[in-house]
């Protein structure tokens, strides 16, 4: 059983885990340090989970965009988590 | 590096791939399925011949850097104290006297002398209508001042060390990018976990070091890897944490605190700053011992680590101290106290938990092996384990070039001999580099002109030679097997120059309370020994023909 990589594959899903869960991580954090506090959770226990959660939230996500179908799959995953998080974290803090 | 394209054909094991070659063979229940099993192989291998070799320096550095305390000790004989003798009070008086504190300036203090061998104090001093500052390390033996200037040590061997470890010498690239291998290290591990899961308990004893070179790697590579999992997570997830906290916080205080830093602080420190306005009116500070009495009543078994004043001499100067808790993974006790009088403004309450205070030095304590009575023994624990994880690391490279060996040595791809000879002078040079900075360091007189220049020259430009040197001769493996053995020979001779140099033999050293020196000087001798066995092990393994230089040339498929 081989799997080919093909060179955009390669790339897309490399770049897919550094850059666009970069940016997820962020909004990751943010989402919950924003969204967390209106649901009651005090803003301290909000940023912890955050602070706790921030960096194996970013490797899950590595390994999403790993075991995506191709390279623009992978982004397409990570620019989906990362709308679904700016998302969270812009109602929240207009909230 | 190589492209996708490129490593394509040589990262895809056949289905009934051999388990001593490195490559795990598929698990054939579907809890992670082929096409997913063979997509983490694959990132779990780029991941690490990507990250290996800086990874590998992070932990190797991160061994010692777990000594930066007695490694401040070991290079400065000055800083060796049986005891603490002299209290902070009594240490700063003279230099107080000679240079006070400037009124309404702030004066920064440092007791960590478990972790870093001496007192620190940093301060302004007025001279005319300015002041100036003034920083000392001074020794709790004898309260002299050790070392002035703008840090407080003389030796650097310790301070070199511990950057290596997240390759501060880059300054905050060089952070950034020790965070974000840290991240790819969490992947490898989790990776690692998913595509070795079905093997894992037959991984965790399966060990054949007469077995020829590439199958013993591959068993210590599991077994290390195995036995050091959770230690692995527990460094890639704090390490990333550590070295992002920045760029985690920045948009965090931002957005979530409004830009408000210091509601940030208060927060992760569970006490909130009272405001205070300096009035110019003068008043006695108290004594540093009067202060640091605040903690220990509101918190069990606590060691002062730092104060810092605001506004010393001043009616309204306050006073932030902060301690460790020995017997807390999580907690930071504070206390804010009114400077002038010792009335404790607010601290923070052990029986009230704060989360993300908590965490945040939950992750540090765990990080730093400050926790617990053992602590002593957790940073043993933690230093085997580093070495473990290093060796995981350098292992691992070599059997990723090894795997893809061709059936003709002459057909070994330039980048994989490159990368071969790489991973040898990187590794192996590294470990016999550092024995070299610490001769270098114990050789030269403490008031040597450009000191640490010289400690960071007797680092890195061995360090660069040797890895220039690993592309030299035969194979890749003969170079490994001399640069280990000189590294052991290096390492036997550490002891040997700090008891010369000092007098404080390993045995004088035991018997005058010095358990410190005697740590590293034990230590560099039982790695001498394990490094000379190694570099003689390699010497009687296969040598593999993929590791040789002269690809052209016909090569003997095993060569010791």
């Amino acid at each position: 059983m081989k799997h080919n990589w093909t060179k955009g594959e390669g790339w897309g899903k490399g770049t897919a885990g550094v850059f666009g869960g970069f940016v997820a991580f962020i909004l990751f954090g943010l989402s919950l340090g924003t969204a967390l506090p209106d649901l009651g959770v005090p803003i301290g226990v909000a940023v912890a989970i955050a602070v706790a959660l921030s960096v194996p939230v970013w490797t899950g996500l590595i390994l999403w965009a790993v075991l995506a179908p191709s390279g623009r799959g992978a982004w397409l995953r990570m620019g989906a988590t990362s709308l679904v998080l700016g998302a969270v974290t812009a109602i929240s803090y207009a909230l | 590096m190589e492209t996708p394209t490129q490593i394509r054909p040589r990262l895809a094991p056949t289905a009934s791939a051999p388990t001593s070659n490195g490559a795990p063979s598929e698990p054939k229940k579907k809890l992670v399925g082929p096409r997913a099993f063979k997509l983490l192989w694959d990132g779990h291998s780029v991941t690490g011949i990507v990250i290996g070799l800086g990874l590998f320096v992070i932990f190797y550095a991160g061994a010692f850097a777990l000594y930066r305390g007695e490694l401040h000790a070991w290079a400065d004989p000055a800083m060796r104290i049986a005891e603490e003798q002299v209290t902070l009070d009594e240490a700063v008086a003279p230099l107080f006297e000679a240079r006070p504190p400037a009124r309404g300036t702030d004066l920064f203090a440092n007791f960590q002398v478990r972790e870093r061998s001496y007192y620190y104090v940093r301060y302004q001093t007025p001279v005319g209508d300015t002041t100036e500052t003034v920083e000392a390390s001074i020794s709790p033996a004898t309260g002299e001042v050790i070392a002035e200037g703008a840090r407080g040590w003389r030796s650097e061997l310790s301070e070199i060390l511990y950057r290596l470890h997240f390759f501060g010498q880059g300054g905050f690239w060089g952070e950034l990018a020790a965070g974000f291998i840290a991240v790819f290290f969490l992947f490898a591990v989790v990776s690692g976990i998913l595509i070795h899961l079905r093997k894992l308990p037959k991984d965790w004893h399966t060990f054949r070091p007469r077995s020829k070179l590439r199958t013993s790697l591959a068993d210590a590579h599991n077994v290390l890897g195995l036995i050091g999992l959770p230690f692995a997570a527990m460094y890639a997830i704090s390490g990333a944490f550590l070295a992002l906290l920045i760029i985690l916080l920045a948009p965090t205080v931002i957005v979530v605190f409004g830009g408000d830093q210091e509601a940030a602080l208060e927060l992760s420190a569970g006490v909130e700053v009272p405001p205070h306005e300096l009035t110019g009116e003068p008043a006695e500070m108290l004594s540093f011992a009067e202060y640091a009495e605040a903690l220990p009543s509101a918190w069990d078994d606590v060691d002062v680590t730092v104060m810092n004043i605001h506004g010393w001499g001043d009616e309204a100067a306050i006073v932030q101290v902060y301690g460790d808790a020995q017997k807390s993974l999580t907690a930071g006790p504070q206390a804010i106290l009114q400077a002038s009088t010792g009335e404790v403004l607010v601290s923070n309450d052990p029986a009230i938990g704060n989360a993300l205070g908590g965490t945040t030095a939950a992750l540090v304590n765990l990080h730093y092996a400050r926790f617990g009575p053992g602590t002593p023994f957790a940073k043993i624990l933690y230093f085997l384990l580093a070495l473990a994880t290093s060796a995981v690391i350098l292992t691992g490279n070599i059997l990723w070039v090894l795997v893809r060996r061709p059936k003709d040595p002459r057909a070994t791809p330039r980048l994989h001999r490159f990368l071969g000879r790489l991973t040898v002078g990187v590794g192996c040079g590294l470990v016999a580099a550092v024995p070299v900075l610490f001769l270098v360091s114990a050789a030269l007189p403490m008031d040597t002109e450009g000191l640490k220049t010289w400690e960071n020259v007797a680092l890195f430009v061995p360090w660069v030679v040797l890895v220039a040197a690993a592309f030299v001769g035969p194979s890749a493996v003969w170079a490994a097997r001399w640069q280990l053995g000189l590294a052991g020979v290096l390492s036997l001779l550490v002891p040997i120059a700090n008891g010369v140099v000092t007098g404080d033999w390993p045995w004088v050293a035991a018997t005058s309370g010095l358990p410190r020196i005697v740590t590293i000087d034990i230590g560099f001798l039982l790695m001498g020994g394990v490094l000379l066995w190694v570099a003689g092990r390699l010497r009687a393994t296969e040598a593999p023909a993929s590791f040789t230089v002269t690809s052209r040339a016909p090569v003997a498929p095993a060569v010791s």
